[in-house]
């Protein structure tokens, strides 16, 4: 388990995390979520003890990470930056790390294995392409068979077999019941492989909750009413536009509308006395509730940015029976 | 290689990682033994040592040797005193090797899975200097004993070659070494860059006295006494004036305590 007390990293120039206050479980795959920037990888390094918090602390199975006697078999991480020397084989890598924490030899063999680099193991770090690299990275981690890992952008430049291979072993680390805090600043990769998410942006939490639970709050999720009265529905849009909701008229029969529910919009149709053919909740995809909840702490905006009460476009999102 | 197996820890408890008691201290030091000797730098800054020594000492032993004879003299030459003038060149490459150790954690990021490794910044500082040392301790007295053994035929007459000097002149280098390489650690860890690390031992061991030499005043000339590579020379020929040999150690002792106290507080302060 890792347990972050308001933990906040300011450099000279901004604040790069800001009072963090989380308890990361084991047993399943926490999604470590953000735009570039977001403060992840600064939030990472501190749980590792690479960096000392401004302020608060981060602790691992009640620890700071410099009081465990043996951290490797503890802790595992695959930082975002390269953390070896190019000149140095994999195996003398993983040899060297083995030793200062009194693992035994063997497990270097079976790390390499796991990770497919058995073949290489004798080949300097530095003539591995990106993927390798990121396979001895996760080597390393798992070289103490550690209960806590920490994975930073760790499909970064795998390939799509490594990709789904590192979302497997996640999984399945997971399941062993070890604690796996995983970041990404995609969703669409957290979607696949995470059971609960946090999101910050600007080192600020934003979400804390299961996927399921982040859809749901999302103002994207919609709902969907259809009737074959074009009349009746001119006169809902009216009586909705009255309290003053998001509606996006998609056809004469066809409305969307954020940021009520199906039981309010369903009461006021059948006061309405308006024959309805459809009535349920359109729920916004985990990457637009993640890019509404992102876009006011996006470092750098690349194109224009989904702002909460655009309407969602269809197609885009998972229709759900109400 | 994309498929690799997914039984990614299941064995991993049959080889026991949690019940073998090691690590600490004792694996760390194992840690830094094992990432020296497996990177070619090492390997280069020994044979550079070596190859250089085997040039200078023969060199500036012949050309002593020369003067003398040209100017009639009748002194005899301590034949591990050429050795120690050629140190002054030839220690760089040997302190490279120390320096690297450090420094090049830092130029290539390796340094975050040393931390990984060993957190506590002292711990991790103390085994570094325990690995290196006593490697410029044996790298040194070589060095000097390979210096010693090619200039001799080559100082014909003027070769006093009374071992009761030579001896500890020759382990006198690698105790110079040894806490040379310390002081390029203690540097290196409070400047992390390799060219600041560079530049830094550099100029307090050549550049400084080299500056000062140029200047007549006798203050000076004191001054220039207490530079670490004079007093290692003292140390090493283990002259009386000015402060005897212990006093040369003790000198050269407190420039090594200084700089890593130093490579201490930064790397305590920063992150890493
Ligand atoms: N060593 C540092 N000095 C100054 N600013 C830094 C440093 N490291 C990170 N930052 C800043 O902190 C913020 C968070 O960075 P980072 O943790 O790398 O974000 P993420 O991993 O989420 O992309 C960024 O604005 C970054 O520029
Ligand atoms: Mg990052």
């Amino acid at each position: 388990m890792i347990t972050l007390r308001g933990v906040t990293k300011r450099y000279d120039t901004a604040v790069a995390v800001d009072h963090l206050d989380l308890e990361i479980a084991s047993g399943k795959v926490t999604g470590f979520l953000g735009p570039n920037g977001a403060g992840k990888s600064t939030t990472m390094r501190m749980i590792m003890g690479l960096d000392r918090p401004t302020a608060g602390e981060a602790l691992i199975n009640g620890k700071r990470y410099a009081d465990l006697t043996h951290p490797l078999r503890e802790v595992g991480a695959l930082l975002e930056a390269k953390a070896l020397h190019p000149g140095r084989s994999a195996y003398s890598h993983l040899l060297a790390m083995a030793r200062s924490n009194g693992i035994p030899r063997k497990r270097v063999e079976e790390v390499l294995e796991t990770v497919g680099l058995e073949k290489v193991a004798k080949k300097k770090a530095g003539s591995f392409s990106l993927g390798m690299g990121q396979r001895l990275g996760i080597a390393s981690a798992l070289l103490g068979d550690p209960q806590t890992l920490l994975f930073d952008e760790p499909v970064n430049g795998l390939d799509p077999d490594g990709v789904r291979w590192v979302r497997e072993l996640m999984r399945s680390l997971a399941e062993e019941g070890r604690t796996v805090f995983v970041s990404s600043h995609l969703m669409s990769e957290m979607q696949l492989t995470a059971d609960h998410l946090v999101v910050i942006g600007k080192g600020k939490l934003l979400a804390n909750d299961t996927i399921d639970q982040v859809i749901a709050r999302s103002s994207l999720t919609a709902v969907r009413v259809r009737t074959p009265d074009s009349r009746g529905m001119d006169d809902l849009v009216a009586r909705l536009d009255e309290l003053s909701l998001e509606i996006q008229r998609d056809s004469e029969h066809e409305i969307l509308v954020s940021g009520s529910s199906v039981e309010a919009i369903g009461d006021i149709a059948f006061q309405m006395n308006l024959r309805l053919h459809e009535l349920r909740v359109v729920e916004a995809s985990l990457e637009q509730a993640y890019m509404e909840m992102t876009a006011s702490s996006i470092e750098y905006k690349s194109s224009k940015p989904v702002t909460a009460g655009v309407a969602p476009q269809q197609g885009q999102q998972q229709e759900v029976e109400a | 290689m994309s498929s690799a197996t997914m039984n990614t820890t299941a064995s991993s408890t049959a080889s026991g990682t949690s019940s073998h008691g090691r690590g600490q201290t004792i694996g760390a030091i194992a840690s830094e033994w094992t990432k020296l000797w497996s990177v070619k730098a090492t390997w280069w800054c020994l044979a550079g040592s070596f190859a250089l020594m085997a040039v200078f000492a023969p060199a500036l032993g012949t050309s002593i040797a020369n003067s003398y004879r040209s100017d009639g003299d009748n002194t005899d030459i301590p034949i591990a005193h050429p050795p120690v003038l050629a140190i002054n060149m030839v220690q760089f490459a040997v302190i490279a090797l120390a320096m690297l150790a450090i420094t090049a954690e830092y130029s290539t990021g390796s340094i975050r899975s040393t931390l990984q490794c060993v957190p506590q910044r002292g711990r991790m500082l103390f085994s570094k200097i325990a690995v290196i040392a006593p490697v410029m301790f044996v790298a040194g007295t070589l060095i000097a004993a390979v210096g010693t053994a090619t200039t001799t035929p080559l100082l014909f007459e003027y070769a006093d070659t009374n071992l009761g000097k030579a001896v500890p002149t020759i382990l006198a280098t690698g105790a110079y070494i040894a806490l040379m390489g310390i002081f390029a650690i203690g540097v290196g860890a409070a400047m992390r860059s390799a060219v600041g690390t560079l530049t830094t031992v550099f100029m307090v061991l050549a550049g400084l006295p080299g500056a000062l030499a140029l200047s007549s005043s006798d203050f000076t000339k004191k001054i220039l006494d207490y530079l670490p590579s004079i007093a290692g020379q003292h140390l090493m020929d283990g002259d009386a004036e000015p402060y005897g040999r212990m006093g040369a150690l003790l000198v050269v002792l407190i420039w090594t305590g200084a700089a890593v106290v130093a490579g201490y507080v930064v790397l305590h302060k920063r992150d890493a």
